[in-house]
C-alpha cells in the first residue's frame, strides 16, 4: 500500500491501493474524474461526520455530555 | 438520491451513495465487471472514510457507556445512514442486537444499503430474525432485491423463512388444500369457512 501512495496515478494515490485490472484500464481522464470524485466524497463525509457528532453532543442530556465529548474525541 | 437507474449495478449504486454522486454520475463504470466493482467499493469506502477510522471506534465503544435507548435516539436523529453503517460494523454484536430494536425499521434499511455485507457478518447474524424479517420487507419494497441477495449468506437460516401470514379475507388459503376459489374465511378465523372444506390453515 506504501508503493501505492507514492504512485504518481492520482486514482492509485487517492485510493492508496492499486484499482480493479477494469478501472486501471479506464481512460487516464475517467480515473481522475473517479479520483476527484472520492476526493469530494471524502471531504463530504468529513463534513457530515463533523455536523453528525456536534449535533449529537447537543443532544446528550447534559449531566453526561462532557464524558460522551470526552469519549469520543 | 435515486438509486434505481435501470441497468446500473448494485456495486456501481453503492459507490455512488458512498460517494454521494448520481448514479449517472459513475456511468463511465458501465463496463467493469461487479466483482471489480466490489473490489473498488471497498477501496473507495476505505479511501472515503480515511481518518475517520478511530472517531468511528470510539462512537461504537460510546454505545456502551450510554443507555441502549438513548444510543438508538441518538444514532438516528444524528447519525446519517453512512456513517452508522461503519459505526455498526464495529459494534459487538450483542450490543447491535439491542439497538436494532432501538431505531426505526426505515432507519435500518436506510443502514443495511451502507452495510458491507462481509465487515458487517458478525453483527447481523446476532439481529434477531423478526427484525430482519421487517428490515427486509423495507427493502423489498423500496426495490432493493440485489442487495437483499447480498445479505442471504449474512443473516441466519431462520431469518430467511417469510413469516406466515393469515389469507386475506375472502379467500382461501393454498395451504388449506381447499381450492374452491374465493370463501367465507376471515382472517379471524382459525378454521377455513370454504364450503366443504373443514381444515385448519396451516404455515
Amino acid at each position: 500500500m506504501n508503493d501505492a501512495a507514492a504512485d504518481p496515478d492520482p486514482l492509485t494515490a487517492t485510493l492508496r491501493d492499486t484499482p480493479p485490472p477494469a478501472v486501471q484500464a479506464l481512460a487516464p481522464e475517467l480515473r481522475e474524474r473517479l479520483a476527484e470524485q472520492v476526493r469530494a466524497g471524502r471531504a463530504r463525509q468529513r463534513r457530515l461526520g463533523e455536523e453528525a457528532v456536534a449535533s449529537a453532543l447537543r443532544g446528550v442530556p447534559l449531566p453526561v455530555r462532557g464524558l460522551v465529548r470526552k469519549a469520543i474525541g | 438520491m435515486s438509486d434505481r437507474m435501470s441497468g446500473q449495478s448494485l456495486q456501481a449504486r453503492r459507490i455512488a451513495r458512498l460517494l454521494g454522486v448520481e448514479s449517472t454520475d459513475l456511468e463511465y463504470l458501465r463496463e467493469v465487471p461487479e466483482a471489480e466493482l466490489r473490489v473498488l467499493h471497498d477501496q473507495v469506502a476505505r479511501a472515503v472514510f480515511a481518518g475517520g477510522e478511530q472517531r468511528m471506534a470510539k462512537v461504537a465503544g460510546l454505545s456502551r457507556s450510554i443507555p441502549a435507548p438513548l444510543a438508538g435516539r441518538l444514532a438516528e436523529r444524528f447519525l446519517p445512514p453512512l456513517v452508522a453503517a461503519r459505526v455498526a460494523e464495529l459494534l459487538e454484536p450483542e450490543r447491535a442486537r439491542d439497538l436494532v430494536g432501538r431505531v426505526s425499521v426505515p432507519y435500518l434499511a436506510d443502514l443495511a444499503v451502507a452495510l458491507d455485507p462481509v465487515r458487517a457478518r458478525p453483527v447481523v447474524r446476532a439481529i434477531p430474525p423478526e427484525r430482519i424479517g421487517q428490515v427486509a420487507g423495507e427493502l423489498f419494497a423500496r426495490g432493493e432485491h440485489a442487495l437483499m441477495a447480498e445479505f442471504v449468506t449474512s443473516v441466519e437460516r431462520p431469518a430467511l423463512k417469510p413469516p406466515w401470514r393469515w389469507p386475506a379475507p375472502g379467500t382461501c388459503s393454498p395451504c388449506c388444500r381447499c381450492w374452491s376459489g374465493p370463501t367465507t374465511s376471515s382472517t379471524s378465523s382459525s378454521t377455513c369457512r370454504a364450503r366443504g372444506c373443514a381444515r385448519s390453515p396451516t404455515p
